[in-house]
């Protein structure tokens, strides 16, 4: 087999592996589909232009540190042209469907409005605690996995996603207090 | 498509670059040096003034290829000479030397190693190279005593047994004052 | 989730947070459910955590828009799911780059040979005459610096100043004074 055709191999293989994990982590990142769609294309083309520099068994790292990046890019210019962000990244149609839930029929329908909320409160996060809480919370990375991937000690990690569930708490309590007061 | 197009661009890009590149070549080159950026020459009055660069140089070793094969041989690994340099009375000797001090300054901020530095009460001679692995890629002569000026620029891979040889030889005036090692 | 915060009991608001999410270890999951059984504070906190965690697992995961993706197909493979455009066999390509290059090759080499014709030409054989003569003027001018600075050093009285790496070179260029040539 010639060497353009195994790089073409290996990159459909990451890219099909990823693409979902990429785009679902810039949706929940970027609280906006269009942008996360353009940063998926970022990171797939960069994936296209650095593939022989990745070393086999190091893809799912650089996708996970380049697409971090990408998106803390792209908050950071969208800071700097003064826009700002409106959270359209809700369950829509083209989501899969959770898990099995443990809870009972009244929590889930309180589960589905609280989700949206839950998008809109990941947005407030700092980057730091957003972007590691995605990777646990939605991408069910292991804290070992962020901690490899993200070059970060496991403790930091460890308090990355104590702080932000934390930070979740507290900004969904304000919120649904600001409801009830409109209410 | 996309083939020929790199084709005619790659074409369009060797051609200029073939005949107009040679300028900035030498002012790229590590062993040049602007001795007009170094040194103030606006007052001074050139006795010699010599510069040669290719293809003129590599012209003058094809030429002397048949009466002096290793002047040709050193000729040919060159790319410029330049030689520089005008009368002085004693009385100028301490402002020159001054001159030179500054120029040194400059020499060394460029990293030339100054590998000679002779200082008497009316010689001032640095000698400088400039180095690329184990080659010398440039050798800079700043020089002043009490008769005479000079400025040596020589950019090119320099065989520096040649030019010491070669130079005894085609020096002024001739060597009986020198005086041979022990 | 209660709109006021819940405060637990000190020293177990971590533990609570991690059995909500199911990451606390069995032993520990065990006392922490007997004291939830007790307290009204660390039971409410608890709650709020777990359906924060059941919030979070129905987020679900997106799937990237097949445009993207088709878009991204294109500018890296070149390949399209929808036209059916004619392209040239890898085989074909190979001997069109091959082609390509000999003949860059070929206007390399031509535009080289011109280039020295025409500097050959641009020179006189007097200006070629008049150019050696200026290059042994230059050596000698070179040499005599260094006869000047040979015997200077040899005589010892001077401020020297030589850099150890580089003293090879001019060794070698005044050894011919020294000796005689």
């Amino acid at each position: 087999m010639n060497e353009n055709l195994m790089r073409t191999l290996r990159f459909t293989s990451i890219v099909n592996q990823y693409k979902d994990r990429i785009f679902t982590y810039s949706c929940y990142f970027l609280g906006n589909r269009h942008d996360a769609e353009d940063v998926s294309q970022e990171v797939l083309l960069k994936l296209w232009q650095h593939l022989d520099e990745i070393r086999i068994g190091s893809a799912k790292a650089w996708i996970l540190i380049t697409t971090r990046n990408l998106c803390i890019d792209f908050v950071r210019r969208r800071k700097r042209r003064g826009q700002h962000v409106t959270c359209s990244a809700a369950i829509d149609s083209e989501s899969e469907p959770a898990g099995p839930a443990e809870l009972s029929p009244l929590e889930m329908a309180n589960a589905s409005s609280l989700s949206e909320q839950i998008a809109k409160a990941l947005l407030q996060l700092p980057e730091t605690q957003r972007g590691v809480l995605i990777m646990r919370e939605i991408q069910d990375l292991s804290y070992h996995d962020i901690s490899n991937a993200l070059k970060l000690p496991l403790n930091t990690v460890k308090v990355y996603i104590l702080r932000g569930r934390m930070a979740l708490r507290e900004i969904l309590a304000k919120s649904l207090k600001a409801e009830l007061h409109d209410a | 498509m996309k083939v020929w197009k790199c084709f005619f661009v790659l074409t369009m890009v060797l051609v200029p670059l073939a005949l107009f590149g040679q300028d900035d070549e030498l002012e790229k080159a590590p062993g040049y040096i602007d001795l007009d950026q170094v040194f103030d020459f606006k007052k001074d009055t050139a006795t010699t003034e010599i510069e040669i660069m290719n293809p003129l140089l590599s012209i003058v070793a094809e030429a002397s290829e048949a009466e002096d094969p290793e002047l040709a041989k050193l000729l040919s690994f060159l790319k410029f000479i330049k030689v520089y340099s005008f009368p002085t009375t004693p009385e100028q000797f301490d402002s020159i030397k001054e001159r030179i001090d500054r120029a040194d300054k400059k020499m060394l901020d460029r990293k030339w190693e100054r590998f000679v530095r002779v200082k008497k009460s009316h010689e001032l001679t640095n000698i400088y190279m400039k180095l690329a692995g184990k080659k010398v890629v440039g050798l800079t002569i700043l020089a002043v005593d009490k008769d005479e000026t000079v400025f040596v620029n020589i950019v090119g891979t320099i065989d520096m047994r040649s030019i010491g040889k070669l130079g005894q030889k085609f020096s002024i005036p001739k060597l009986d004052s020198v005086q041979t090692a022990h | 989730m209660p709109d006021t915060l819940e405060k637990p009991c000190r020293g177990l608001s971590e533990q609570i947070m991690l059995y909500a999410f199911n990451e606390l270890g069995f032993w520990r999951r065990r006392k922490l459910k007997s004291h939830l059984r007790r307290c009204a504070d660390c039971s409410a906190t608890y709650q709020d955590y777990r359906l924060l965690n059941a919030g979070i697992e129905s987020l679900g995961k997106k799937r990237l828009p097949e445009l993207t993706l088709q878009h991204v197909l294109l500018r890296t493979l070149g390949a399209t799911a929808t036209s059916k455009s004619v392209r040239p066999t890898p085989v074909v390509r190979k001997w069109g780059i091959a082609v390509a290059g000999v003949l860059l090759l070929l206007v390399a080499a031509a535009i080289w040979q011109t280039t020295e014709k025409w500097n050959h030409r641009q020179y006189s054989q007097a200006e070629i005459q008049n150019a050696k003569a200026e290059v042994q003027t230059a050596l000698g001018m070179v040499g005599k610096v260094m006869n000047r600075t040979q015997a200077t050093l040899a005589n010892q009285a001077v401020t020297q100043n030589i850099a150890r790496p580089v003293w090879q070179g001019l060794e070698m260029a005044l050894k011919p004074l020294m000796h005689g040539g």
